[in-house]
């Protein structure tokens, strides 16, 4: 019963540590691409939602139009007035698929993978700050 | 401590020596069998994987003629075939199969040439970039040429890398990428793992077991010991004690006889004091007629130098002398009869006693101008000691004519009073002096004890008068202060 306990409580701080962990990178990214202490994001993504609305950095906004950058994988036809605005894609298919997509984050084969679109930068009159340039494809 | 005892407790810190000995040598043999269980496994699990993916080179490689990236990009179909065959060897042990090379621009950069799994949310699109968190071993796969595998713990299981370079011209043109799971291998672990911590537990149990025989037996040693100790000492005491009864016989027949010599010598300091008192007092009724046998022998003798000497005068003078002589023999008679010790009881009453008395003291008491008052209503006849009891009241009236006369009282009187009080006699002998300080009162009776001086008290009369009474007359003497001064009480039966 003790070692059931244990492995949930580390399970439970793993899964957590892991949630942590998204939230960070988020928080890095996006003041650095938008020069902003505190960027509005809309996002479609409940998985998504879960793990940023706890963030002080980052503000989630209801509707896609106060939105600074639109985080998901797909929107819907209300969202489509949005489409100019730039997107963070959760999967590689639809940063593949997306032209206003920036960059993604999605796990492959069990590793975090992070990407960026070089020209969907331009596109939308962002510049990549140096420290992720590497992820540049 | 005792035998047995001892031999209860060699016994139990020598089982637990044994346990704790077993199960430290079972311990150092269970490390050593748990590194070779796990090492075997280990071995076998890899043994196998780089026995599959060497098959997997072997289709890849008969697919392939010299460029497998190429190649891979211009024959779809073929890419499918290879994909279909890596997914043959996908399982929950076996999760992630897949084939990447490494971009020419960028070595941290790696790509999807073929993937193996079949969970469309995980299957990556030919080409799709790749960074892999452990880049480094992927790069030493490029650079050594040979397989290589890695762990990397997560939460759940321990998962293993396993890096197979796929070699053309002896190129490594892309790296077969096995990702498999050692759950059993963690299973089988921690079981054993399980196992040693009950091994430590076992351990320390037995350690923590002997330091507390230990110490009960060093506690149980240092009680017995103390316990023997005591036991010596008892035993020591008991020694004594037996010692000292057995001499306590004779030290208590030491100590009567001694007593019994003390009496002695205060009996005769007594007899010695009572006896110079007899002499004073004879000398004192001497006095008298000795002066009137030499007033008579000198008148004789005057009236026979001058020749007027006749015979009926001779007569008359010797007469007289006779009759002097007479008195003088029955005053030695009273004082002889008075201080005479007898043994025997007989009855009298108090008046006969004090009357006895006065034939002794009279004189003295009237010498001292001291009026001595009688008041005698006692009747009752006593059976007792006479001549002992009149020495009594003969150390009474005494005491009471010393302190009229120390003290120069005026009007100095005795009073002897007798009366009767249901079947006891009583007598008061009592005086005009002051009384006695109420101080020293309580000791008068004490043996040596005195207030006259020296030379003439012994202070023995009191306490002798006190044991004659109490002791052999079966009385009691007793002593108060009245209003002109002291009141000594005797009671008989």
């Amino acid at each position: 019963m003790l070692r059931f306990f244990l492995i949930l409580s580390i399970l439970g701080y793993a899964l957590s540590a892991e949630d942590n962990y998204e939230q960070k990178l988020y928080e890095s990214i996006l003041p650095k691409i938008f020069h902003k202490s505190n960027v509005q994001i809309f996002i479609n993504n409940s998985e998504a939602k879960k793990v940023l609305k706890m963030s002080t950095i980052l503000t989630i906004v209801q509707k896609c139009t106060d939105a600074d950058i639109l985080i998901g994988n797909s929107f819907t036809k209300e969202e489509s007035s949005c489409q100019k605005k730039p997107s963070f894609a959760l999967d590689y298919r639809a940063y593949k698929r997306s032209k206003n997509a920036i960059g993604a984050f999605y796990w492959r084969k069990g590793r975090p993978q992070i990407t960026f679109n070089k020209d969907a930068f331009e596109h939308h009159k962002l510049t990549i700050p140096k420290s992720l340039q590497k992820y540049v494809q | 401590m005792n035998k047995s005892r001892f031999k209860l407790f060699y016994i139990f810190n020598l089982l637990a020596l044994t346990i704790a000995i077993m199960s430290l040598f079972l311990k150092l043999e269970f490390d050593k069998t748990k590194e070779n269980i796990t090492s075997v496994y280990s071995s076998a699990h890899l043994q196998f994987v780089k026995e599959f993916t060497d098959n997997i080179d072997t289709i890849i490689q008969k697919s392939i003629e010299k460029n497998i990236y190429k190649e891979l990009q211009e024959d779809y179909d073929l890419r499918q075939k290879l994909e279909e065959d890596l997914s043959l060897f996908i399982s929950s042990t076996y999760k992630y199969i897949y084939l990447l090379d490494r971009t020419t621009t960028h070595n941290k950069h790696f790509r999807f040439l073929l993937d193996g799994s079949k969970i469309s949310s995980d299957k990556s699109e030919f080409l799709e970039s790749y960074e892999p968190l452990e880049v480094s071993q992927f790069n030493r796969v490029y650079k050594e040429k040979k397989a290589i595998f890695f762990e990397h713990k997560d939460i759940k299981s321990l998962w293993i890398t396993y890096l197979h370079p796929l070699l053309i011209d002896e190129q490594v043109q892309a790296v077969l990428v096995v990702d498999f799971s050692m759950k059993s291998y963690q299973t089988i672990s921690d079981s054993l793992n399980d196992f040693h911590t009950t091994f430590m537990q076992v351990i320390i149990f037995s350690i923590f077991l002997i330091l507390t025989i230990l110490w009960f037996s060093f506690m149980d040693k240092k009680r017995e010991e103390a316990k023997e100790r005591a036991f010596e000492e008892l035993k020591q005491e008991s020694k004594k004690v037996f010692m000292l009864n057995e001499t306590l016989e004779e030290r208590v027949k030491e100590e009567l006889a001694k007593n019994r010599e003390k009496d002695k010598q205060l009996l005769q300091q007594s007899r010695l004091a009572q006896m110079g008192e007899m002499i004073s007092m004879i000398a004192h009724q001497w006095r008298q007629p000795l002066a009137a046998i030499t007033a008579t022998s000198s008148g004789m003798n005057f009236k026979a130098q001058r020749g007027t000497l006749k015979q009926d005068a001779i007569l008359k003078y010797t007469d007289n002398i006779t009759s002097y002589a007479q008195h003088l023999s029955h005053t030695i008679d009273d004082f002889r009869d008075f201080f005479k010790p007898t043994k025997e009881k007989r009855v009298v009453s108090y008046t006969e006693i004090v009357d006895s008395l006065l034939n002794i003291i009279k004189s003295s008491v009237d010498d001292k101008k001291i009026t001595l008052l009688l008041e005698l209503d006692a009747t009752n006849k006593l059976d007792t000691h006479a001549n002992e009891l009149k020495q009594v009241l003969l150390n009474l009236v005494k005491n009471a004519e010393d302190v009229l006369v120390e003290k120069n009282i005026q009007e100095p009187f005795i009073k002897i009073k007798t009366y009767d009080k249901d079947f006891f006699s009583v007598m008061e002998v009592s005086d005009n002096g002051g009384g006695i300080d109420e101080k020293i009162i309580e000791n008068i009776f004490d043996p040596y004890f005195s207030t006259k001086e020296r030379k003439d008290g012994t202070g023995l009369g009191l306490y002798m008068s006190k044991i004659i009474i109490n002791e052999h007359c079966g009385g009691e003497l007793t002593v108060k202060n009245g209003e002109k001064g002291a009141i000594f009480t005797l009671i008989l039966s």
